[in-house]
């Protein structure tokens, strides 16, 4: 499973090849498979071209599509969003949601956990809505 | 798999190392000083206990022996005091020679002991003790022991010098023992307090890796080697600054303390000792480390 964060949570003294990396090296894959996947997960989100940047140099939406990198460098069947778009504007929110879609084509289940109604109903295919975590109803789009 | 987290760590190691060198150069330096403090205070005692083997090294007692003695009863007491432990050496000093050693060292009283008759100075044994073993309580014993044998006239033994060692050799190992004691334990908590703040400010990236999927031992090996590493650096560099400091002080002091200059002069440490700075700066380096990685890491 890979999890993306609010605040991105990236690690802000290394650089945005390793800031994805360090899922890889974790569970400990070769450097030449993490080198592959790394540079696929980057250009999937269109920031191979960065990959030595460090995040401060970059922008939010910048910063939050390494983030989902990170996410999916490994392959999760399921990928849990924790409020994506809450620190970015309207236009990088849907740059995002987007993305967010075109993993979910490539066939990942990506939940989203988000405030924005709007946002949700135009990019979402299950809905479901909770109140002080009970579920209160759901809906297809 | 296993070669290839080793790799990681011992990277992660090295690129936390530069990457956070001012703060890295700022835990060396910090515990580079408490060392250096524990460093001059182990010179110094290093120096009085040289002090006082080189005073004991010179200990001799002399037993005066009757007059007119055959060198048979002499040899049964040189097997006396041969059978002895404490002995090191023995040197029979026969009347002429020690007339002769008085009249080298006094050439002004020549005429006094031409005037007299019989040769007053009576023949004797000078004994050095071994250093190692040279302790009041032991030589004692002996002493009254080896005044028992006949032969034996008198014993010379300077018993205030024995004390005064003695209790220069007792005050440098209880110094030793009381400041040098507080001296590690404050540099004790010093360092590990450093090396926890260096961990403190990294807790982001603590609680980010264990997000990732990090397990407790991946995330702490680079933290604990990055302790031991800095721990390790900060005992050499104070090491290094000893030895300055050693070459330096005499220079700066010049002759002008006269006696005292040997006194308070210092002693480079052995190689055990700088050993146990190394590694001391090492285990705290580690403990430190694990301690504060503890507060993040509860599972």
């Amino acid at each position: 499973m890979g999890i993306v964060f609010q605040d991105f949570r990236l690690l802000f003294h290394k650089r945005v090849f390793d800031n994805v990396a360090v899922v890889l090296q974790v569970v400990g894959f070769p450097r030449k498979e993490v080198r592959r996947r790394v540079f696929n997960a980057l250009r999937m989100v269109n920031l191979n071209h960065k990959m030595w940047e460090y995040p401060s140099h970059l922008s939010y939406g910048e910063q939050q599509r390494v983030a989902i990198a990170r996410a999916v460098v490994n392959n999760p069947k399921i990928i849990l969003a924790d409020e994506p778009t809450g620190n970015l504007d309207t236009e990088l929110a849907l740059e995002i949601m987007s993305l967010f879609t075109e993993i979910n084509k490539k066939g990942a289940t990506v939940i989203i956990c988000t405030h924005d109604r709007e946002l949700i109903r135009h990019f979402g295919q299950k809905i479901f809505f909770l109140y002080k975590g009970k579920l209160l109803r759901e809906e297809t789009v | 798999m296993i070669l290839q987290k080793l790799q990681h760590f011992q990277r992660e190691t090295l690129n936390n190392l530069w990457q956070f060198r001012a703060r890295n150069v700022f835990s060396i330096t910090i515990i580079c000083l408490s060392f250096l403090i524990v460093g001059i205070f182990v010179s110094l005692s290093n120096n009085l206990r040289y002090m006082a083997q080189q005073i004991s090294k010179d200990m001799v007692v002399v037993f005066f022996l009757e007059k007119n003695m055959d060198a048979s009863d002499r040899a049964v007491i040189e097997q006396e005091l041969n059978n002895s432990s404490l002995v090191s050496r023995i040197q029979f000093i026969s009347s002429e020679q020690a007339l002769q050693n008085f009249l080298n060292k006094f050439p002004e009283l020549e005429g006094i002991i031409e005037n007299l008759e019989t040769n007053p100075f009576p023949s004797s044994l000078e004994v050095t003790l071994k250093e190692k073993d040279f302790s009041y309580e032991e030589t004692q014993p002996f002493l009254d022991k080896m005044k028992q044998i006949s032969g034996i006239e008198d014993v010379q033994f300077n018993k205030d010098w024995v004390e005064k060692m003695q209790s220069l050799s007792r005050l440098a190992r209880a110094v030793g023992f009381f400041l040098g004691g507080i001296l590690i334990l404050a540099s004790f908590f010093i360092v590990s307090n450093v090396i926890k703040l260096n961990v403190f400010a990294r807790k982001d990236e603590i609680e980010i890796l264990r997000l990732v999927g990090g397990t407790n031992t991946f995330i702490r090996i680079p933290f604990l080697a990055e302790g031991i590493i800095l721990g390790a650096l900060g005992g050499m560099l104070s090491l290094l600054l000893l030895f300055i400091v050693i070459r330096l002080f005499p220079v700066y002091l010049g002759s002008s303390l006269g006696v005292l200059n040997e006194l308070i002069s210092f002693r480079y440490l052995s190689f055990s000792q700088s050993t146990a700075i190394i590694s001391s700066g090492a285990i705290i380096g580690f403990f430190g480390s694990m301690s504060s990685l503890a507060k993040f890491l509860k599972t």
